[in-house]
């Protein structure tokens, strides 16, 4: 199962993924720093001059780098549905002499360090730029465990809605029946914290959103007290939902793209 | 006697949505010989590609066994994968990557060593005169171009048996008489060819078996020479007009 020769091919898949982002990477961190420098604008000036407190400004800005991390896997998972539809190279991908899980292991992988890679600017010189630092207490163990999970989520998530939608429905449909519910129901744009103490019912529903945990997960390894949900809930609770996507990628790649898989018997 | 490869065992292929309709193939049986090209023949929607996919194990059958030298493909897929080089009708080729990219990479895929690959790369990319476009993007090649990048990536790792999907679809003549060119030297080189093709030429210039397939079943197997002489033609175009009239008319007789 864990033969030299499918690692060897693994590996191959993972810098071809690594060529194709390098290709990219100059485009890809321009448009990662000129979104800094709005969310910086509308952070650090912006919602201070419309009166928002500057402690609460900070826990804003980190959930919406959540957004942002959106906003890229839906570009990857856009590209996923379009090759489905035209090039399909994913088809070859998946037809190499390896098994199907390494296939989807590189491409979730990649997409998590594609994410990765362009968020982590984003942050670092985002909070610098709105004068957050002072208010940072890191924890590098918390906030590594966190972003390893939420990148895994997210990409599993957009693989998930890539392969399993044809490219016309991801197109048109998954802003508004997807990502904008997402987007509501989970506490980025506004704290959970301060969401129940305005409305405890709108708050129960915010906790269904996946999010939530994501954010408030953030928020707790970047800023550390007690003001959001604990950490080790969000923890489980986006490791279970990986998991959930993990078994739901391999379903919709194996109906979806009806592959072939070795039998101990020979017949299919 | 020639030694079978490939053995298609009552193979099927119902389509998910398509239950209750024709199916793709229904029971095609047939063996392929060691350093052979084998024509897969007929009209569009015949089963031609729906059987070349599943040998190329983009797709499972319904029902059916394919073996290859003996032994199931199912039961060690990844070793037959490694003997099987797959030209696909369309242009799956990676468009991230650079022509020269793409043939190292599927070299790699198929557990090449870096120098190998790049050896074999120059070779196909010299043979199948590629070597201007050696840095262009598969987007700025021509359809013909393409084409030949795509049966040079299946022939990368030097695979045991090769299919080509329609090779030559929408290619200009003088580019079709190049590819024929180049199968007839895969054959010389003891590659077994599966041909998938409409052109009736093609098949007749290449082959040395034909499979007709209608209808998701097979019509016929048999060299040019027996086709010729069982139905006293001098082309494979007439003898397959000859056999289209001859299945209209059974048809309007059942009727």
């Amino acid at each position: 199962m864990f033969s030299p020769h499918h690692r060897a091919v693994f590996y191959q898949l993972l810098k071809r993924e690594w060529y194709v982002f390098k290709g990219s990477l100059v485009d890809t961190m321009i448009n990662s720093l000129m979104i800094t420098s709005f969310m910086s604008l509308l952070y650090g000036y912006f919602l201070p001059s419309l009166g928002i407190e500057y402690a609460y400004r900070i826990p804003l800005f980190i959930g919406a780098m959540l957004i942002f991390v959106i906003t890229i896997g839906y570009n990857i998972g856009m590209v996923l549905a379009q090759d489905l539809q035209s090039t399909k190279i994913t088809m070859y991908h998946f037809a190499l002499p390896l098994p199907y899980w390494y296939v989807l292991l590189a491409y979730v992988v990649s997409t998590a360090l594609k994410i990765l890679a362009v968020t982590l600017p984003l942050v670092s010189v985002g909070l610098f730029l709105i004068g957050a630092y002072s208010a940072l207490s890191i924890s590098i163990g918390k906030l590594a465990l966190i972003v390893f999970l939420a990148l895994i989520m997210n990409a599993l998530l957009f693989l998930c809605l890539g392969i399993g939608l044809s490219f016309e429905m991801y197109l048109d449909n998954i802003w508004s029946r997807i990502l904008a519910p997402l987007f509501t129901f989970s506490a980025c744009f506004y704290t959970w914290g301060r969401l129940a103490q305005h409305s405890r019912p709108w708050s129960m529903v915010v906790l269904a959103g996946p999010l939530t945990y994501c954010a408030e997960g953030l928020r707790g390894a970047m800023l550390g007290g007690n003001d959001y949900i604990s950490f080790p809930i969000c923890v489980a609770v986006i490791s279970g939902l990986s998991l959930f996507l993990s078994y739901c990628a391999s379903i919709i790649i194996r109906r979806r793209l009806q592959l072939v898989l070795p039998r101990k018997t020979g017949r299919p | 006697m020639s030694e079978a490869i490939l053995t298609i065992d009552t193979i099927s292929k119902i389509y998910p949505g398509s239950e209750g309709k024709a199916p793709a193939l229904g029971g095609v049986s047939l063996t392929i010989n060691k350093g052979e090209v084998f024509g897969l023949l007929g009209v569009n929607g015949a089963g031609k590609t729906t059987l070349s996919s599943i040998l190329a194990t983009l797709h499972p059958p319904t029902g059916g066994d394919v073996l290859f030298k003996g032994t199931s493909i199912y039961k060690d897929l990844w070793k037959y994968r490694l003997a099987l080089g797959f030209c696909p009708q369309y242009a799956n080729l990676d468009p991230y990557l650079n022509v020269e990219q793409n043939l190292v990479f599927a070299g790699r895929y198929f557990l090449m060593s870096k120098e190998e690959a790049q050896q074999r790369a120059d070779e196909l990319l010299q043979k199948y005169s590629l070597e201007k476009y050696r840095t262009f993007m598969i987007n700025q090649l021509s359809g013909g171009t393409r084409q030949r990048v795509l049966i040079a990536r299946a022939l990368m790792h030097n695979p045991e048996i090769v299919i080509l999907d329609e090779p030559t679809v929408g290619l200009d003549p003088d580019i079709r008489r190049q590819l024929w060119d180049h199968i007839i030297e895969l054959k010389e080189g003891g590659m077994t060819v599966i041909l998938t093709t409409h052109y009736l030429d093609e098949a007749e210039q290449l082959s040395d078996r034909i499979c007709l397939l209608r209808d998701g079943k097979i019509q016929l197997i048999k060299t040019l020479a027996e086709l010729k002489d069982e139905h006293g033609q001098d082309t494979l175009e007439n003898i397959f007009i000859r056999l289209s009239r001859q299945q209209k008319e059974k048809e309007a007789q059942d009727l």
